[in-house]
């Protein structure tokens, strides 16, 4: 596809936007800031409060950017910045207990695609078994499954060793898929949600 | 094309209806999930743009020096601030030194020294650490403890015996130098220090300041008796952080009148 080969990666965006070049920051925030959007949102109560930590991401990004080094990789540095700015949210604010998901207020948002029912309702359900889960194997599961990192740069982006941070998918992985059945009532009857954790 | 092409494209904002896309989402489960994952979350054109005027004007804001200082490469950060304290311990050791230096037994000088500046060094470290590394915020406040009990510590050992008799100097200022100097690398700190004020450490930059206060005084009081190390030394890392707390809350409660 021309169109992925032709465009600069993320760390030659970064490394451009330390030269000066601001149009390089607004592309890797263009490419970003969906998907921090909905790494956020999965624990927060109020859309604001992750359009905030958004924002400061991308602050953080900008004061941080002279320590990225050529041969590094952005995305996992976006993410640990990102869960770090949460972890300190949830300190401020004193809320240990998690949240659900703002279902409501993904559902109200526009649908950009047309995907078949039952692959969205899917998806819905998944969400909502994420929110079920301990919070250490709900993220790294987003971070590996949702938003695709290997297991390498997720255990960069919660600081675990990288076996540790297989362990928490794997069980992660099952107890989704506990819940996935549990929702259902019949798993026998119900369609299998692929979930690959053999990815790395 | 291959799924983390595919994903690539996805994450990039590429079009869906791009034929080899399309092509491949209809076959792969995995990619389409994580598309219809990124179509109905956030992707509203408004909401983005709303979003990207709020971090332009976030940025248009980091102008000056403060933002410059805090925008330095970290180990630049961290030099800075350990080369503050160093400079901050032997200004005071040599425009006016304890007058019992020839006579205090070397070994515990060096020993108490060793101490306090290895715990000041990893709590500079704690405090500057960036945000793209993981959180060890556990770790800089069991750091930040053990630097406000261990002044405690050296000053409740048994008393230095001196071989000689020394002249002692008034020593009623060793609180409030050890206070201006400690106060003076929070401050350093806190400019260097890259999170929202809000989201910053109270007690792991009042540690610093006392760990330095202690190792200045070290160089500077010659006062051996484990009352004045107590009572005047070893608490400055608390007056800080009482004074951190103090000042803190008088700057919220005007931000709050202002506001109102």
């Amino acid at each position: 596809m021309d169109h992925a080969t032709l465009a600069p990666s993320d760390e030659e965006l970064m490394v451009a936007y330390v030269a000066g070049d601001h149009a390089a920051f607004a592309e890797l925030f263009r490419r970003y800031a969906p998907v921090l959007l909905r790494l956020l949102r999965h624990r927060l109560q109020r859309r604001q409060e992750a359009d905030d930590l958004v924002q400061q991401t991308f602050l953080q990004l900008h004061r941080s950017r002279h320590d990225f080094r050529k041969g590094a990789t952005l995305r996992p540095w976006l993410f640990t910045i990102a869960l770090n700015l949460r972890l300190q949210h949830f300190r401020e604010c004193g809320r240990r207990r998690e949240t659900s998901l703002d279902i409501d207020a993904i559902e109200s948002v526009d649908t950009a695609m047309s995907a078949p029912q039952e692959q969205f309702d899917e998806s819905r359900e998944i969400q909502a078994a994420l929110s079920k889960l301990p919070s250490e194997q709900r993220d790294v599961i987003v971070l590996h499954w949702l938003l695709g990192l290997p297991f390498s740069d997720v255990s960069r982006a919660v600081g675990a060793s990288v076996n540790a941070v297989k362990v928490r998918a794997h069980r992660g992985y099952v107890g989704l898929r506990k819940l996935l059945r549990r929702a259902d009532g019949n798993p026998k009857e119900r369609r299998t949600v692929t979930l690959n954790t053999e990815r790395h | 094309m291959r799924c983390d092409e595919a994903r690539e494209a996805v994450l990039g904002g590429e079009a869906l209806a791009t034929p080899s896309l399309k092509e491949h989402l209809e076959a792969c489960t995995e990619c389409s999930g994580l598309a219809v994952e990124l179509a109905r979350s956030p992707g509203a054109e408004a909401e983005l743009d709303s979003l990207r005027h709020r971090v332009e004007g976030a940025l248009q804001g980091e102008r000056g020096l403060v933002a410059g200082l805090r925008s330095l490469p970290t180990r630049w950060r961290m030099l800075m601030a350990a080369s503050a304290a160093a400079t901050m311990a032997l200004a005071l050791a040599m425009l006016s030194p304890r007058v019992d230096f020839a006579v205090y037994p070397l070994g515990r000088m060096m020993a108490s020294a060793a101490m306090c500046t290895v715990l000041l060094v990893a709590i500079i470290a704690q405090n500057l650490r960036p945000l793209q590394a993981p959180d060890r915020s556990r770790r800089a406040l069991w750091l930040a403890s053990v630097a406000i009990i261990a002044p405690f510590s050296i000053a409740l050992l048994p008393e230095a015996k001196l071989a000689h008799p020394v002249a002692f100097h008034d020593a009623h200022d060793c609180l409030l130098l050890g206070t201006l100097g400690g106060a003076a690398l929070m401050t350093l700190l806190g400019v260097l220090d890259r999170r929202e004020s809000a989201h910053r450490s109270l007690l792991v930059p009042a540690a610093a300041g006392g760990m330095l206060a202690n190792l200045a005084l070290l160089f500077h009081c010659p006062v051996t008796s484990p009352l004045h190390l107590v009572v005047i030394h070893a608490p400055i890392g608390i007056v800080l952080f009482g004074g951190h707390k103090g000042f803190r809350a008088a700057r919220m409660r005007i931000a709050r009148a202002r506001a109102a």
